[in-house]
């Protein structure tokens, strides 16, 4: 970066408030859609955190992957799946908000963290143990000169990284895409029930074939009335 | 201590992995157990651009690395808000403690 140290340091500790207290808020906040644009402004910041890292590319496609599809999917499925008001069959109370053991795993996962961070040179041994042997000592000495290439060709860099050495993990990655999409698709498609009253006819007009093999299986288990209302929903739909 | 290294930046995704522990462990909304799940992909993110802009600096594996996260958690990301779907035509509900079929 060709900025001043003192605007580097500002705004990475403004960036970090931001994210640390985005994330808090995802998960302290009781209402889901606030979590939703906390998460928002959260992956927002963590891209500025990349623009400081003098990752460029990888800025732009976390708000184009997380900012904008992850958030945007993500408020459709709130959408979808609106926590209506749950009646339980049982009469039990709903439990209370569980935290004390998560809060003292990820107490203790951070103190153990923070323990390797701070322990002397366990990072900076792992390090130098993996990397700094395969660098050549003349470009990391002059640290400005590599981060000035960097900077001028750090994307068309990716580009011939991604085509050249990764070429078989991107191709596979595209194919991961492909089935999750497909998968997506098939996993959240709705099934019409003109195709589930010709399976019924296929498979016979018993009542109880008819009650196994009906929609009623889509009804949640154990709501009182709801093969009722399924049943009304068949008739209305002129399915039976 | 104001002048940042690659220590703040760790030290940065520690606390953002942590909180999305947390919050995968405690939340009873599944949506929001995917948001956290992917507050913790981020931070791992985070962590890889920060070794490869730290420490190795003319080969850019960390960044492709990332993008590959990217891409998983996205394929994640879908697929498991059409599991979610499924299963809250199922259980009109997203409610972890719901989804007890496969409990004793």
């Amino acid at each position: 970066m060709d900025t001043s140290p003192f605007l580097y340091n500002l705004s990475f500790w403004a960036f970090a408030a931001l994210m640390i207290g985005g994330a808090l808020g995802v998960v302290l906040h009781r209402s889901i859609v606030y979590s939703a644009l906390l998460l928002l402004v959260t992956f927002l910041s963590i891209s500025a955190i990349f623009v400081l890292l003098n990752a460029p590319f990888i800025a732009a496609a976390q708000i184009l992957v997380y900012a904008v599809g992850l958030t945007i999917v993500l408020i459709f499925g709130i959408m979808l799946t609106g926590d209506k008001p749950f009646v339980d069959p049982v009469g039990q109370e709903r439990p209370k908000r569980f935290w004390m053991i998560p809060a003292a795993v990820s107490a203790a996962t951070l103190g153990f963290l923070v323990w390797a961070l701070m322990a002397p040179n366990l990072v900076a041994n792992t390090i130098s143990g993996l990397f700094i042997q395969q660098v050549d000592p003349a470009t990391a000495s002059s640290l400005a000169g590599v981060q000035a290439i960097q900077t001028d060709a750090g994307l068309s860099h990716i580009g011939q990284l991604l085509f050249s050495k990764y070429l078989i993990p991107f191709e596979l990655a595209s194919i991961l895409l492909l089935l999750a999409m497909i998968g997506a698709i098939i996993l959240s498609k709705r099934q019409f029930p003109e195709e589930e009253g010709q399976l019924t006819a296929l498979v016979g007009e018993s009542d109880q074939q008819d009650a196994l093999n009906s929609p009623d299986m889509m009804q949640p288990l154990g709501v009182p009335g709801s093969s009722d209302s399924s049943q009304n929903e068949k008739e209305v739909l002129g399915v039976h | 201590m104001f002048e940042v290294g690659l220590y703040h930046y760790l030290g940065l995704t520690v606390i953002l992995f942590c909180i999305g522990l947390y919050g995968v462990m405690s939340s009873r909304n599944a949506i929001r157990l995917l948001m956290c799940i992917e507050l913790m992909l981020n931070a791992v993110n985070i962590n890889l651009v920060a070794f490869n802009n730290y420490v190795n600096m003319n080969d850019l594996s960390g960044q492709i690395f990332s993008i590959f996260i990217l891409t998983v958690s996205a394929a994640e990301a879908s697929v498991g808000l059409a599991i979610l779907i499924a299963l809250y035509r199922k259980r009109v509900s997203v409610d972890m403690e719901r989804f007890n079929l496969l409990k004793w």
